[in-house]
């Protein structure tokens, strides 16, 4: 059931979210035919909610000598509230706003939000200590806003492949680059979440919540904001990026280096030394097996792809032979041991550590 | 042409010149770690001419607290009359210079990009000097930045006495976006910018959803005429009875459609009979062509062909 925490009216409080409740109610209550309201919900009191209010109040006798609410004015726990709560449409029953925003919106449901959590419990890809803060966000956004998060489709662990399938203009990280390809991060979004739009209709919007984004901006960003007021703060405390809300994980990005982390559990567990190339955009460079010289073999889509670009001079010095015997086929047999340490790292993707 | 005045930054730590239509794979064969000897102002990352005495520079600012502030500056014989400060700040001086990544690279459209600072936090820019109009100069800016995530913001600067004024921008937004800005030539020796923005939608349900916008003067204003395109020449790869099967298509092919949108079959003007197509927005029709060549190319099994698609108004 709505409900207001202050007065919203002529001398009210009219707290943003109290006045944007009372606004999406008075725009969906009906008589003949006609709304309340008869503009967009915004957030606002002014002349136009006070005529709402007022005619609401007319049409059913709400204020009297023992009623809470005066003429143009509504207490939290007055008949005014009581009796717009009783005359909501069915699917704006439980509507509701979070504290400080604009956007009304219907709760998930009990079912929705047990199946998102049990499966992010259930997600054995992800780390141990990671999850269990997912699976605590995602329950306190619950309990709090009734909003029910969910990872999106490619959102979990990623296979290098996966990670490679992803448009190189929506992600810079290569196969092995990503935190997702180590059970570290989830995207972690809005998916299915239905809202009041302006004029009283539901609207049911996507993960990245572009449908109010295209509304309003500011809309949007309250409820990223909201979340992340639970994440990112103790004892949840996980970690967003500069870009793309919807990407939360388990450390500090500001103080780890990816290509890094990734070189270092290539050393790990592959057969060559390895170590981020310089430039960074031209990827790494190995020992190619033997001695402490390291190449350069490329970036790690190029390497996944069969593609490294190791070349004969290299192979050569590496083995301490003349370039001249360097054969295709050493050439193709290097191309793939340099692969083979990523597929050696993606098999021990538990033993990824973040390195600065 | 561009960069006719430029005067290379001296804090390049690693210099690298790409045309815009090489390769990706090609990146590393082709840097050059030789520092950069040009003489001039260390900060001044590029400058473009906009007369004889007249020019644009992409400056970056002094660091403080890892961030260096990334500004357009126009100057006038050294002399700067105006600046403004872009919303991305880099992390650190070290330069890295590419071809723009664009939705539009190709090998006639060689815009230089200037990476500073390294993976997460790292901050390209491209900027390009445009005369909409006889004697009414702009100029476009591209940022780009994120690793894990990567975003764009755009904008365009009219040049007005002696100033720049922001005359538009727009940034993506949450979601897997892609977005990029080109220079038309329109009749009479104007010319306009641009705008291609769309979600490339994971989803198997929802198309996704590619919008044009076009940028051009108006009559001696620092503002824009923005006008929504809806006839867009396009270059298909394929045709799909499902979202589905058009986007496993795509991301099989990936290195030769990163470019590509799937879109509704019914949208397209000709010879499209399955519910979804694969298909590359053009800027011009003039592009079919060497669109049309290199996709052949890179994906010999692919028969592309030209036709005209009508966006969805909002």
């Amino acid at each position: 059931m709505p409900t207001i925490t202050n007065s919203v009216g002529d001398t009210g409080t009219n707290k943003t979210h109290d006045v944007s409740l009372v606004q999406a109610m008075l725009r969906v209550i009906k008589k003949n035919g006609a709304a309340y309201l008869g503009g967009n919900y915004d957030g606002s009191y002014g002349p136009i909610t006070k005529k709402a209010i007022t005619k609401f109040q007319n049409d059913y006798k709400l204020v009297g000598p023992k009623s809470a609410d005066m003429l143009g004015k509504i207490m939290p726990n007055g008949e005014t509230m009581k009796k717009m709560n009783a005359s909501l449409p069915q699917a704006f029953n439980d509507m509701r706003v979070i504290a400080n925003t604009k956007t009304v919106y219907i709760p998930g449901s009990t079912a929705d939000y047990t199946n998102s959590k049990t499966s992010i419990s259930n997600n054995q890809n992800l780390d141990a200590t990671f999850r269990a803060k997912v699976v605590q966000m995602v329950q306190n956004v619950y309990t709090q806003h009734k909003i029910v998060l969910k990872v999106t489709g490619s959102g979990g662990l990623r296979t290098f492949q996966d990670q490679a399938n992803i448009n190189p203009a929506n992600t810079g990280a290569g196969p092995g680059e990503s935190n997702h390809n180590f059970g570290r991060a989830v995207d972690i979004g809005f998916g299915g979440f239905k809202w009041v739009q302006g004029n009283g209709t539901i609207k049911q919007d996507n993960f990245w919540l572009t449908h109010l984004a295209k509304a309003s901006n500011a809309k949007a960003t309250a409820l990223w904001d909201a979340r992340d007021a639970i994440a990112l703060k103790a004892p949840i405390s996980l970690f967003r990026l500069n870009f793309e809300r919807i990407h939360l994980q388990s450390f500090n990005q500001a103080q780890v280096s990816s290509m890094r982390s990734l070189a270092s559990l290539l050393t790990q567990v592959g057969t060559m030394t390895w170590a981020q190339n310089r430039p960074w955009q031209t990827g790494y460079k190995a020992n190619l097996g033997k001695g402490k010289q390291l190449f350069p073999v490329g970036t790690a889509r190029q390497i996944w792809a069969g593609n490294s670009t190791v070349s004969k001079a290299d192979i050569a010095k590496s083995k301490g032979m003349p370039a001249a015997k360097i054969t295709a086929k050493d050439i193709t047999q290097m191309k793939a041991a340099v692969k083979a340490d990523f597929q050696a790292a993606e098999a021990n993707w538990k033993k990824w550590k973040p390195i600065a | 042409m561009r960069n006719p005045l430029r005067r290379s930054s001296t804090l390049i730590a690693f210099a690298c010149i790409l045309f815009a239509g090489c390769k990706s794979q090609l990146l590393s064969d082709q840097i050059s770690t030789e520092p950069d000897p040009a003489p001039g102002d260390p900060s001044v990352i590029t400058e473009l001419a906009v007369d004889s005495q007249l020019g644009v520079q992409l400056y970056l600012a002094p660091c403080e607290n890892n961030q260096c502030p990334l500004q357009l500056r126009l100057s006038r014989e050294g002399t700067v009359l105006s600046s403004e400060t872009l919303d991305w700040a880099a992390p650190s001086p070290e330069l890295y210079i590419s071809g723009w990544p664009g939705v539009w690279r190709n090998e006639k459209y060689d815009l230089s990009a200037y990476t500073l600072g390294g993976e997460y936090l790292s901050v390209t820019t491209a900027i390009e000097l445009v005369e909409m109009s006889p004697g009414e100069w702009f100029v476009s800016v591209s940022q780009s930045s994120g690793f894990e995530h990567v975003k764009r913001t755009h904008y365009v600067y009219a040049i007005k006495d002696r100033e720049l004024v922001k005359a538009w921008s727009d940034t993506e937004g949450e979601g897997p976006y892609i977005s990029d800005t080109a220079v038309v030539d329109l009749p009479a020796h104007h010319k306009a910018v641009l705008h291609l923005k769309g979600m490339i939608n994971p989803s198997t349900e929802s198309f996704d959803s590619p919008k044009l916008l076009r940028l051009s003067a108006k009559n001696n204003s620092p503002l824009l005429e923005q006008s929504i395109t809806n006839d867009i020449p396009v270059v298909i790869a394929s045709e799909h009875s499902s979202i589905a099967a058009a986007r496993s298509y795509v991301a099989q092919r990936l290195a030769c459609l990163r470019f590509y949108w799937v879109v509704s079959g019914s949208n397209i003007d000709t010879h499209v009979k399955e519910k979804a197509a694969v298909v590359s927005l053009l800027k011009r029709k003039e592009d079919a062509a060497e669109e049309i060549s290199r996709l052949e190319k890179c994906a010999p099994a692919i028969s592309p062909r030209f036709s005209t698609i009508k966006l969805p108004k909002e």
